[in-house]
């Protein structure tokens, strides 16, 4: 070809390509059959496991083997989560508990040393999705003017520490203005129930995608989030059985503000063959209304009452990441080690919560004073662990603690551990002033985020890993609870185990046989004392145990008591007669590495133990608690890593605990036994 | 024809200019002038594409009234959207900009599903990955466990006692559930991956289990809760399940990988047009210290 011609061919080509119009290839592919390919994508995998590729499912133990696991689990689902940068999914959350690596808002990636036995995820069945929607502008939900400072919040440009107060902000503000709308009646709560249903049925699709029986077992569940009119946390999770129904819209607070109204709609459920039970949580911040002595009209509490509370709430979270609600050291005076993690306000409130009526120690002291009144004991409660993550992955690893509101605590300064770098502090005192606090010249977050911790996980004693066998265990309250560590602990109460039955490798079987084991009633037999076993393991991983405990509740002449025994001993000693203490095992921890004492502390503890002020006319209640050596607190080890100074005001150590729930002892010839 | 004309005719710039004329007449009439209205096409595939997303979110195909809204509906969308792409709404907004990245990436991958593996490739495709699909090695086992805690120094000497115990007796004559102390753990596990009993035991316990032959009761080995006499029943290896019976996942693997492939390979090709300009940061650092050039 010719040079000029070869030239126009390449002009004629160039030009061509650059005045094609855009027009034509406007495709107006609507985002939904776009979504709907996608969708399409995201569920075209089942999961399908070949006869030939299965592992055997493991046997069921009739003596039943401990699992361990988590019921409290927020992903962005949850309307604060998502205001807290996270994007984790219930998908995710599962894979998370199976031990896969999943991201924190904070940029890094979460992983757990250990998978979890069962997980369930919790979000907020109120404005469940919502958040979520409103931050995507391209929804309905975006355009209520409140939305507003919602919009692309989860942007990647805006996942750094100045977002924070404007998440703060969002938190606070959304909430309310939300709940104004809908009352008044300029929101449409039709369309916001529409959101809500389509990411609930989200949600039991991934519990049920990730449910494996034998291996792992996820429940569908959410959290139920309402309070008393002073900011006390009347929260609870609702926890479903599993089968092949679930109701279409979870019960929140819009349906009512009452919790009483909840469990008529459990009640109702369970009429229908759906079964579960609510776990309260967070009694610490109630300011006394988790337990009062009312119910929500103020009215004495009545046996109606009581049987309804017991029949849904046959557990309660006795740990987790905003502080642990076992008893407050204003309230058990005499025990040691009752300033364990302690959160002193109401949650999302700077206020005070008054601890009467807000432990669990008092809740079961409670249930006596009402069961010598001749009510019925609606405090007859099992204890768990839990975490209340709110980033899908549950922390309760001290050494590597990421906290639960994501980008608000991701970092160690935002946790309160390492000073504020000035320009944070600056920005923050100007923004949220009661954030922060000066301690011997440095600057910290403050409030309630340094006082949380790595806690906790739930336990049961199961025959096997199902949904059944596990939510049974819950039911029959053969549960225990830890703050993290993979603590094993046997509980059991009998007037006549076989001697030596400590020495027999069949104690669980014996001990089930002639005895009770936690979660049940021990019904007295004339004036015989009966005796008590405890066992515990350490975990593999975590540190060895100091001390097995038992704590006792009684009522006498219309007054509880309690009182705290060492059972139990490391290193062969033997707790003081008349003071029920063991010598100080002297376990110690470096600061400077978080190192711990080697050759002290026990790998297994067991006792047989007897009541030294045992009367068989007043009923009671006992648990065990385990002490572990001390360890390094978290925000120790923030202290550390940044080459610091660990901050003054906060505890530098530990010591990792687990408790069993307790066994009622019920005096003989009563009248009003309360029955579980 | 005249000598003038001849030679302009020659001459290539007005060859360019006729054909740069030719070529701005033959632009207009694709592309179409801005002065003139613009046509919003509606074609029969467009409404047949309208009418079943209709029908998949209402169940019933569209009455002559409703179909009429659904095109009046589509029009006004259209005509909203050109000109919100003419006002540039379509910058700025992350969500959009999030949705067309998500959907360049699917369109592209959907080009690379085009590939059908054949068998050689998905079976060299499974052999070349034996730590993705092989299955862990699991042990069943029964132990006799003395603790530490009760027997102190004693433990390991009364493991040694049990073991000589149960190795004279007669087959089963003593019955090993009856020796040793109780343990919380269970004292028999059936085929229990290496991870799992790590999580339980501890590492130095499994070790020593991997060194076990099964069938008889073996030295006392330990753990950090004392001494156990183990019995290792079974071993099932590690295995690479058989291809035909996991051929399955394998294909599903074989195109992601593919499509993964051939993202990356497109990303390169698009990467090669860009160059990237940090102004005002830092060196970030890459790992392996590559060059800021990579980012």
């Amino acid at each position: 070809m010719k040079n000029s011609n070869l030239w126009i061919a390449t002009a004629a080509l160039l030009t061509l390509l650059g005045c094609t119009s855009s027009d034509n290839n406007i495709s107006t592919d609507p985002d939904s059959e776009f979504a709907q390919n996608l969708r399409r994508a995201v569920n075209s995998n089942p999961l399908e496991i070949d006869d030939d590729v299965i592992t055997v499912r493991p046997r069921p133990n009739p003596e039943r083997n401990a699992y361990f696991g988590d019921l409290h689990v927020h992903t962005t689902y949850s309307m604060d989560a998502f205001a807290f940068g996270t994007i984790a999914t219930p998908y995710d959350a599962y894979r998370y508990a199976r031990g896969e690596a999943i991201q924190h808002p904070g940029g890094f990636d979460m992983q757990l040393r250990k998978p979890l036995d069962f997980y369930a995820v919790t979000d907020h069945a109120m404005f469940l999705g919502v958040v979520q929607a409103a931050a995507d502008t391209s929804t309905e939900t975006s355009k209520l003017p409140f939305s507003k400072n919602i919009h692309d919040l989860n942007a990647p440009e805006n996942l750094g520490v100045t977002s924070i107060p404007g998440r703060v902000q969002t938190f606070a503000t959304f909430l309310p203005a939300m709940i104004q709308g809908i009352q008044d009646g300029s929101i449409d709560p039709e369309a916001l129930e529409e959101v809500t249903r389509s990411a609930w049925a989200d949600t039991i699709n991934a519990a049920e995608r990730f449910n494996d029986p034998g291996r792992f077992t996820t429940f569908v569940a959410y959290e139920y989030t309402t309070s008393s009119d002073d900011q006390g946390n009347l929260h609870r999770n609702v926890i479903f059985r599993g089968g092949d129904q679930f109701p279409a819209v979870p019960f929140s607070r819009f349906h009512s503000r009452n919790p009483e109204g909840l469990w008529d709609w459990m009640d109702g459920l369970r009429a229908r063959g759906i079964e579960s039970l609510a776990i309260p949580h967070n009694s610490n911040g109630s300011n006394g209304q988790m337990f009062k002595m009312e119910d929500w009209a103020g009215n004495p509490i009545d046996d109606d009452y009581a049987t309804q509370r017991l029949r849904n709430e046959p557990l309660v979270e006795i740990t987790q990441v905003k502080g642990t609600s076992e008893t407050h050291p204003l309230l058990s005076q005499t025990d040691e080690w009752a300033d364990f993690e302690i959160m002193p306000y109401r949650i999302a409130s700077p206020e005070f919560s008054k601890p009467e009526g807000s432990y669990v120690r008092d809740a079961l002291r409670r249930g006596l004073t009402l069961e010598d009144r001749g009510v019925e004991n609606p405090y007859k409660f099992g204890v768990v662990g839990a975490s209340d993550t709110h980033t899908g992955a549950t922390s309760d690893d001290e050494s590597n603690y990421f906290s639960k509101i994501g980008l608000l605590d991701a970092t160690s300064e935002r946790r309160g551990s390492t000073p504020l770098p000035w320009w944070q502090a600056t920005l923050l005192n100007y923004a949220q002033p009661n954030m922060i606090a000066e301690v011997e010249g440095e600057t910290y977050m403050s409030g309630a985020t340094p006082t949380w911790g790595a806690s906790g996980l739930a336990a049961v004693w199961a025959e096997e890993n199902t949904r059944e066998a596990i939510y049974d265990a819950f039911r029959r309250k053969e549960t225990f609870a830890t703050t993290g560590p993979r603590i094993r602990v046997r509980f059991f109460a009998g007037y006549d185990f076989p001697t030596n039955i400590l020495e027999s490798p069949d104690l669980a079987t014996l001990a089930y046989r002639s005895g009770v084991t936690m979660g049940s009633d021990l019904i007295g037999d004339g004036a015989q004392a009966p005796e008590f076993l405890a066992w515990a393991i350490r975990d593999s991983d975590g540190a060895p145990l100091q001390r097995l405990q038992v704590i006792k509740g009684w009522v006498e002449e219309g007054e509880t008591f309690e009182e705290v025994y060492d059972i139990a001993c490391s290193d062969g000693a033997l707790p003081d007669p008349k003071t029920h203490r063991c010598p100080d095992n002297g376990a110690k921890v470096d600061l400077s590495d978080c190192s711990i004492s080697s050759n002290v502390g026990a790998s297994e503890l067991k006792a047989l133990w007897r009541d030294p002020q045992f009367d068989p006319d007043q009923k009671a209640f006992y648990y065990v608690r385990v002490l572990e050596n001390p360890t390094c607190r978290w925000s120790t080890w923030d202290a550390i890593r940044a080459g610091l100074e660990p901050r003054p005001d906060l505890k530098k150590t530990i010591q990792e605990r687990a408790w069993s729930s307790a066994i009622w002892y019920v005096p003989d010839e009563t009248g009003d036994t309360a029955e579980s | 024809m005249s000598s003038l004309l001849r030679s302009m005719l020659r001459e290539p710039l007005f060859h360019f200019i006729v054909a740069g004329a030719l070529l701005f007449v033959f632009a207009q009439w694709l592309g179409g002038s801005r002065e003139e209205p613009q046509v919003v096409t509606v074609d029969r595939s467009d409404l047949e594409r309208l009418t079943e997303q209709w029908e998949a979110q209402y169940g019933l195909p569209p009455t002559p009234e409703q179909t009429s809204a659904i095109l009046r509906n589509h029009i006004r969308d259209e005509i909203l959207y050109r000109e919100a792409l003419k006002l540039g709404l379509d910058r700025d907004d992350v969500i959009v900009r999030r949705r067309l990245v998500q959907k360049f990436r699917f369109v592209t991958e959907g080009l690379s599903e085009l590939a059908e593996p054949s068998e050689d490739e998905l079976r060299q495709f499974y052999r070349s990955r034996p730590e993705q699909y092989a299955k862990p090695a699991e042990t069943s086992f029964q132990h006799v466990y003395f603790s530490s805690e009760q027997r102190g120094e004693n433990a390991r000497r009364d493991a040694e006692a049990a073991l000589q115990e149960l190795k004279s007796s007669p087959d089963d004559g003593v019955d090993w559930r009856g020796l040793g102390d109780p343990s919380i753990l269970q004292r028999e596990y059936g085929r229990r991956p290496e991870r799992e009993l790590t999580e339980l035991f501890g590492t130095q316990f499994v070790e020593k289990l991997s060194e076990i032959e099964p069938g008889t009761w073996s030295e006392p080995i330990a753990s950090l809760y004392g001494w156990h006499v183990v019995r290792v029943r079974d071993r099932t290896p590690g295995r690479l399940p058989e291809f035909s019976t996991i051929r399955g996942e394998v294909e599903a693997d074989w195109l992601t990988q593919r499509r993964k492939e051939a993202n990356e390979s497109l990303y390169r090709t698009l990467r090669e047009n860009y160059e990237i300009e940090l102004l005002d940061i830092p060196e970030p650092d890459l790992p392996g210290g590559a060059p800021a050039g990579d980012l």
